[in-house]
């Protein structure tokens, strides 16, 4: 029998404000531990919060580009629990009227698009940092707290559960990675742990009811998201199999032992009380405002790629390459208005600008496209050979150089000089006394062969048709030749 | 009454108080005073009148994203019971099952006896 997974995603992703959701302490990352503090943040009796308008911002925007509605009066709540993550012993965070409901985010999956339907996009505010002190995690005698992250805006999107298996999880995780990239709204580092994400999952046979939900935590990365799900899925079609009943629980994904691990009775039933959090009005968003920033958004990556594969009859999979940062994206169409092979630059952009780019550090942001463009002109008129082009290319890029000026300064340009290249084909001629044999004895292939070792003589710099008259020429007249 | 001593055990537990049966019973008394005024406005015909949460009804003013002075270490440390280097020290807080946390068992519970003043670093 053949289960279907249903899961179901909650992520949450920090927003990259430069001060915290209801205060003005920053957000920078790697500060002194609480050295971003203030009375609000740390919840001191008197103070009251005041609503980030940034915050507010990238939350419309982020639900805009996942085609949720925004909704024109919703609420903060305060979610309370005691732990000493939370200074104040509540989150201020929404739960009835969530500031956005009911969108979808498009997934390219083999058999075509998938719609993963978004069930509500709300904000709220970061928890501290707990550290634990002593040797492992669970002999720890006691904890460390760090409240510099308490009350950095995270944004949560809860998806509908109709994600299938963890593959689709995964490229659901990366395509809203993306969306979010390109609405410059957050950074979506999961390593740094600016996006988290929890699931749901579970089984039933085609057509049946839903089966007992499990929720999976401590999933660190895409890959570890998608393993922890797959596994998760076999783990209860296997119970299922031989009859037996899935318990309603959360587990934790191990990623060492490569599987989830029940935390059964170690948990409290969560109760969280919520009530309207009295120190914030109702928040009233307003219909012309949401109007604005839907007519600011980007271009968004689904609708970049289709243009791209139009525009420049690319391949799907290079379009992936190229729009995969909103930076490159940009590149490639400033470097494509002054080129005529797209897919010859694409192939440029793929691979010595992401090579550059990753060997220098330097930003693709601050490569000037132009540089590229010239390099390939230079190439196309046989001014430089393609080795020399990527030297170039790196040196314009890196240093900002105009191509045209590298070649001159480090008189990188063609060898057509007879007077210069003489002497090194004599000398080529010297060296492979076989092949000069070889050529003469009516061989044209040998000629090949010492064209290519003068041109490795000058690193692919000398001109390959001067190469060969000045070749044939002296082959022609060699001293001792044999008619 | 039987009902509202389980209520202050949950809520105890809730909010990781450990009280003694005499704190228990002064607290069961209050609690429900409290509830039993709650139960009175309950009473009320509110059937037509739409949910009230906030008197104003005005929108909320925002701030602008910028940042502002943080309280110095020194003020945010001021009456901290413990501490380390710039930390706040709590209780072993290790596997156990915040809404955040990394799960596990129960956090060790503070005792309501213990005056933040008992708490204060030894050494000085
Ligand atoms: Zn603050």
């Amino acid at each position: 029998m053949d289960y279907e997974a249903v899961i179901g995603l909650e992520v949450h992703l920090e927003l990259k404000t430069r001060s915290k959701i209801f205060c003005g302490c920053s957000t920078a990352f790697g500060m002194e531990p609480n050295s971003s503090c203030c009375p609000v943040c740390l919840g001191l009796p008197g103070s009251l919060p005041v609503l980030n308008r940034s915050a507010l911002e990238m939350a419309v925007k982020a639900a805009l580009a996942l085609n949720c509605r925004v909704e024109g009066r919703s609420r903060f709540d305060r979610k309370n629990y005691f732990y000493p993550d939370l200074p104040k012993a509540y989150q201020i965070s929404q739960y009835e009227l969530p500031v956005a409901r009911g969108g979808y985010l498009e997934i390219d999956l083999p058999g075509g698009i998938k719609r993963v339907n978004i069930e509500r996009v709300h904000m709220e505010e970061e928890a501290g940092k707990l550290l634990h002190a002593g040797g492992s995690i669970m002999e720890s005698d006691y904890s460390l707290v760090d409240y510099n992250r308490a009350g950095i805006p995270l944004l949560e999107i809860v998806t509908a559960p109709n994600i299938s298996s963890g593959k689709e999880a995964r490229l659901f995780l990366e395509e809203l990675r993306l969306l979010l990239f390109y609405c410059d709204v957050s950074d979506c580092r999961m390593e740094e742990g600016s996006l988290r994400c929890d699931a749901n999952i579970s089984l039933n046979l085609p057509g049946a009811a839903m089966g007992n939900k499990v929720e999976v935590k401590n999933m660190n990365s895409f890959r570890a998201v998608e393993y922890a799900l797959d596994y998760e899925a076999q783990r209860q079609a296997e119970i299922l199999s031989r009859a037996g009943e899935i318990v309603q629980e959360t587990r934790h994904w191990d990623e060492e032992n490569r599987v989830t691990v029940s935390l059964r009775g170690k948990e409290e039933a969560s109760d969280y009380r919520y009530f309207p959090e009295p120190d914030l009005p109702p928040l009233l968003i307003e219909e012309s405002w949401v109007q604005e920033l839907k007519e600011a958004l980007p271009e968004l990556p689904a609708h970049k790629r289709l243009r791209f594969e139009e525009q420049y009859r690319l391949d799907p999979k290079d379009v992936a390459v190229l729009t995969s940062s909103p930076e490159l994206a940009c590149f490639y169409e400033e470097a494509a208005r002054h080129v005529e092979d797209y897919t010859g630059l694409a192939n440029w952009v793929k691979g010595d600008v992401l090579r550059i780019h990753n060997d220098s550090g330097k930003a693709i942001g601050e490569m000037t496209p132009l540089a590229l463009a010239e390099t390939i002109s230079l190439l196309e008129r046989g001014e430089i050979s393609r080795p020399v082009a990527r030297e170039v290319l790196e040196e314009a890029l890196v240093r900002g150089k105009n191509p045209a000026q590298v070649v001159q300064d480090r008189g990188l340009g063609r060898i057509a000089d007879p007077g210069t290249l003489g002497p090194l084909i004599e000398k080529v001629l010297q060296e492979n006394p076989k092949a000069v044999e070889s050529y003469l004895q009516g061989r044209e292939k040998a000629l090949g062969f010492l064209v290519g070792k003068v041109m490795a003589a000058t690193r692919g710099r000398s001109d390959p048709a001067a190469v060969n008259t000045i070749l044939r020429d002296k082959l022609q007249n060699l001293p001792g030749k044999v008619e | 009454m039987k009902e509202i001593a389980q209520i202050v055990d949950y809520l105890a537990l809730l909010v990781r108080l450990e009280l003694d049966e005499e704190q228990k019973k002064v607290l069961a008394a209050q609690l429900d005073n409290i509830l039993d005024a709650a139960r009175r406005v309950q009473e009320l015909d509110t059937s037509g009148v739409e949910p009230t949460a906030h008197v104003v009804s005005s929108r909320g003013t925002l701030r602008e994203d910028e940042v502002k002075p943080s309280l110095s270490l020194e003020e945010v440390m001021q009456n901290v019971p413990l501490k380390e280097g710039s930390l706040f020290r709590v209780p072993s807080m290790s596997g156990s099952g915040g809404p955040n946390g990394p799960g596990g068992p129960a956090p060790e519970q503070i005792h309501a006896s213990e005056e933040a003043g008992d708490r204060q670093e030894g050494k000085g």
